[in-house]
């Protein structure tokens, strides 16, 4: 081969990885690179590492948590800021504090984050969503088309999908799907029937086909939806989905890579996993302190590759599996 | 036949075929949905399937609950025309006389030349005051949620099956619910069988807004100043906010005016009952409050500074051991009398000799007229025996309606027995079951344990008693109700509760060693309800956003419209804001907590120094006392 030909061939190739890298982060595609670049498919998550918080700031009353770019955003609740990790525990920084005011948190609950590194956090109390970029600063409040921030009556569950902010309102026992730009695209649930009925919904996550999961707290179960909306069935944990709960406050969920779901059930203190067809595969945690164990777990975060988060509220810290 | 024509023969049959289908199943129209639309009234889509425009109006009928049927029309909408193919819909608005909880029927119909066809059915009902958007619809009655044939239950139920775990209480014969909360071997708080601090946790896993159940966290809302209890979402700093830390940091002993020996943590369960409480199911609250009922009385002698215990035992705790105190409501072989002067004429004799007077006996009675809780009970006949608890109030027996405790499980302690045989004892107090010597009751004996008496013919053989005292805080959600006489007796029980930690603060116990001696003031009679503690304090805690002056005015009636502080929340919070080291918890900011009862009083009505003018009407220096309507005192 000519050496010119090796030098253009060459050329070529760093040419072609700068225009690649230029449009990953010009575009923020740096999550959906990593999970086109993850081998990982989900299953049982395997616990890795615990974030606690450091002697100064302990956490208290973690609700819920994200991972934003490499860093793991928490709601530390009783603390009514938000606190922010590596991926190995160390403390970052945090910021809010307890008031009503821009910035100010009362209930800090449901977090998440769009591609542009800012980050959302849901006030079950002042009734607001609020947006800080990913060093902490406030920006503005999440508003709807009507240019209202408080449109909804105590926003709980929040999460990004596909560049669209789904969030759950307890009060009104709606979850509702909103553009970036406060425009309403998706109300649930309709109560066109029995089953289709809300009461307290804590969280909510889509999978890959983008069918919605409701934590339904209230009526102890989980609500699967079609994109559109439409009802499509319940899993409570009971053999076939039509016995007797088995769930006692359901809480945060998040679906794997490979389609398994996760829920948190509070109050059994484990994380329930589920096949695509609602059955149980397997369960992780119990009541307890030591490692493996939850008291009162409540939120659930799984990233684009699969890693999982789970708050542990009276254990103080985040439960980190892969 | 060749493969392709085969197959094309087939492909083209299934096009027809599906063709067909299409045809014959298509309608006019249909339903698209039905919602409550969020202002208090229906939404309904529609689609216009058929080929040409239609006109469509929507009817509805209410449920006549009695016959069972939907004949009166209710409203009509105006007519609306939808085009061909076109999706529509028709608001039902509130103004149409919706009322939650009814259940509607709407019929859909196309109207032709003046003439109107139904083309579809739904029914539908309103499920909640609170949250509008909370309809339940169906394509016939049968399909709705939680009707009864009188309306609706709450959304709590809604889904029937959830009921495999409920919280407080009324758990099924195979519920495995315990484990939520209680761990068999592996406990770090003993008897209870709970995790470290586990009760606050758990408690507020629920509790903080996120079930929708109640939030005892909530913020200040229009709700949270009328409110009992306040709230434990207090500010401290900048609203000087005061609180019950009932998170299990600190304990019993830490109540002002209470037992300095009392080790147990303070925490949710000091107060409330998570199995489920006695007639005052909102609010949860204990029958046992610091397990006084199962504690002895311990009987004692002289005054304050020379008190004797008869039996010889120092008290070191008050619950839990089955140590003995002076103020244990175990009240074993307790003195029964025959009228009430008989029962006064004792006290007033032991008093006389510097003895402290038995705080509870039992009396025997006939019913009399215009007892309202014997009318509650079914008593109609006024010579009916009654055997009723009395309680030792400064200078007599009075009559008392605390709840006689009932444990009938292990360990059996707080119970109260009546026996038909002279001073039976406990085989052993601490496992005090019925004994075989107690009386039939189901004879012709009849025991109110909710207001502590019992009646009938037997009431005459009762020789002896152990009597275990509980409290029965009723409520009805009005905190008004608890001092002003709509519920009797509620604001007497309510200070007594209260009283259960801080026990000094009680008149009627601040004479007994159990509690510690401090020098707060106590009004002169805190027997009666209008002087219940929760009229002043809230019970949860409290911060400048919920407190009231003295005119009962909060923050949301000082900022509103013609407010002194109008669209200026800082300023009404700077206002309220208790300037005092402690709010103690208080409903009103300041001293104002005695200006609201007594501001109404002579000594104020011609002080020139008050301007306090009436928001609605202008008026100047209105009285009343906290909670009710106010008057103008210059007329």
């Amino acid at each position: 081969m000519k050496k010119k030909t090796v030098y253009i061939w060459m050329g070529t190739i760093a040419a072609l990885t700068i225009v690649l890298f230029t449009v990953i982060y010009f575009f923020h595609l740096q999550n959906d690179a990593v999970k086109v670049a993850s081998n990982i498919k989900g299953g049982k998550p395997n616990l890795s590492n615990y974030i606690q918080g450091d002697m100064d700031n302990p956490l208290n009353k973690p609700m819920d948590a994200t991972k934003i770019g490499q860093w793991v955003y928490v709601t530390d609740t009783n603390h009514q800021q938000v606190q922010v990790f590596d991926i190995s525990g160390a403390f970052i920084f945090k910021f809010g504090k307890k008031g009503t005011g821009e910035g100010e948190f009362l209930f800090p609950y449901g977090i998440t984050g769009d591609k542009k590194g800012n980050i959302y956090v849901a006030d079950l109390y002042n009734n607001r969503i609020s947006i800080f970029d990913s060093k902490g600063k406030f920006v503005k409040y999440f508003t709807n088309d009507e240019n209202k921030a408080d449109f909804l009556q105590s926003p709980a569950g929040l999460r990004i999908f596909n560049n669209h902010l789904w969030v759950t309102d307890i009060k009104l026992g709606k979850v509702f799907e909103y553009s970036l730009t406060g425009k309403k695209l998706l109300e649930v649930s309709t109560a066109a029937n029995k089953d289709d009925l809300l009461n307290a919904p804590n969280a909510v996550a889509l999978d890959d086909e983008k069918n919605i999961y409701v934590s339904d707290s209230g009526n102890q179960r989980i609500v699967v939806f079609k994109k559109n909306g439409e009802y499509v069935r319940v899993i409570n944990g009971s053999k076939n989905n039509k016995g007797d709960t088995k769930f006692v406050n359901p809480r945060g969920v998040g679906v794997e890579p490979d389609g398994t779901l996760l829920m948190v059930d509070n109050m059994t203190h484990y994380v329930y996993g589920f096949n695509q067809k609602g059955e149980q595969v397997f369960q992780i945690g119990g009541i307890g302190s030591d490692k493996g164990q939850f008291y009162l777990p409540n939120g659930l975060f799984v990233d684009n590759n699969g890693e999982v988060f789970v708050t542990d509220t009276v254990n103080q810290r985040i439960a980190v599996y892969n | 036949m060749s493969k392709k024509k085969f197959g094309f023969s087939l492909f083209l049959a299934l096009i027809i075929v599906g063709l067909l289908s299409t045809t014959a199943f298509a309608r006019g129209t249909y339903w698209e949905s039905v919602k409550a639309n969020g202002t208090g009234g229906f939404t309904f889509g529609l689609k216009n399937t058929a080929s040409v425009d239609q006109t469509f109006v929507v009817k509805v009928f209410p449920k006549d609950t009695t016959a069972n049927t939907y004949t009166t029309e209710l409203y009509t909408s105006p007519e609306k025309v939808v085009l061909a193919g076109v999706q529509d819909s028709i608001d039902i608005p509130a103004s149409a006389g919706i009322q939650v909880g009814t259940i509607y029927k709407m019929v859909l119909y196309t109207v032709k030349d003046g003439v109107a066809s139904d083309v579809g059915v739904k029914f539908g009902v309103l499920t909640s005051t609170s949250n509008p958007k909370m309809a339940s619809i169906a394509d016939d009655p049968d399909g709705l949620l939680d009707v009864d044939g009188s309306g609706l239950n709450n959304a709590n139920n809604t889904v029937g099956k959830a009921s495999t775990h409920p919280t407080h209480g009324a758990f099924q014969n195979n519920t495995n619910t315990c484990a939520s909360c209680h761990q068999t071997h592996t406990a770090a708080e003993g008897n209870a069988l709970l995790f470290k601090d586990g009760v606050y946790s758990t408690c507020s896993a629920c509790h903080d807004g996120t079930t929708g159940a109640y939030n005892s966290f909530a913020p200040a809302t229009t709700e949270t100043v009328e409110s009992i209890q306040g709230t434990f979402d207090v500010h401290g700093t900048n609203q000087n906010g005061s609180m019950h830390n009932a998170d299990g940091a600190v304990q019993l002993s830490a109540a002002p005016g209470g037992n300095p020996n009392a080790t147990a943590d303070f925490d949710c369960a000091s107060c409330h009952n998570a199995h489920g409480s006695g007639s005052a199911e909102e609010n949860n609250l204990a029958v046992d409050p610091a397990g006084w009922g199962e504690v002895p009385y311990l009987e004692s002698t002289g005054t304050r500074s020379t008190v004797t215990i008869y039996s010889g035992h120092a008290m070191k705790t008050f619950n839990y051991d089955n140590k003995t105190s002076p103020n244990g409501k175990l009240f074993i072989n307790i003195p029964i009398y025959n009228s009430v002067a008989e029962a006064t004429a004792a006290g007033t004799a032991s008093k006389a000799a510097g003895n402290k007077p038995y705080p509870y006996v039992l009396v025997k009675q006939t019913a009399g007229t215009g007892n309202s809780f014997y009318s509650r009970a079914g008593i109609t006949d006024e010579n009916t025996l009654v055997i009723q608890t009395y309680r030792w109030s400064s200078s007599k027996y009075v009559a008392d309606y605390s709840l006689w405790l009932r444990e009938l499980s292990y360990p059996f302690t707080a119970n109260t027995v009546l026996y038909s045989s002279d001073a039976p004892t406990y085989d052993n107090v601490a496992a005090g079951k019925p004994e075989a010597s107690s009386l039939n009751l189901a004879s012709n004996l009849k025991v109110v344990y909710k207001d502590g008496f019992a009646y009938g013919a037997d009431v005459g053989n009762i020789k002896s008693a152990n009597i275990a005292l509980g409290i029965d805080v009723e409520t009805d959600g009005n905190i008004e109700h608890l001092w002003d006489g709509t519920v009797p007796d509620s604001g007497i029980e309510m200070t007594k509760y209260c009283a259960a930690c801080h026990i000094d603060y009680l008149s009627e116990s601040r004479n007994d060693v159990s509690g510690t001696y401090t020098t707060a003031h106590r009004h002169a009679n805190v027997s009666r309800d209008e002087l219940t503690c929760v009229r002043c304090h809230y019970a949860h805690g409290t911060e400048a956003s919920i407190m009231h002056d003295a005119n009962d005015n909060s923050i949301f009636d000082l900022t509103a419209s013609g407010g002194a502080f109008q669209g200026n929340n800082q300023g009404a919070i700077d206002y309220l804001k208790d300037p005092n080291p402690s709010s103690a918890l208080k409903r009103y900011t300041g001293m104002s907590v005695c200006y609201a009862c007594h501001g109404g009083g002579e000594s104020f009505v011609g002080s020139p120094r008050n301007t306090e003018a009436d928001t609605s009407t202008g008026e100047h220096l209105k009285g009343g006392m906290p909670g009710e309507a106010r008057w103008d005192v210059t007329n």
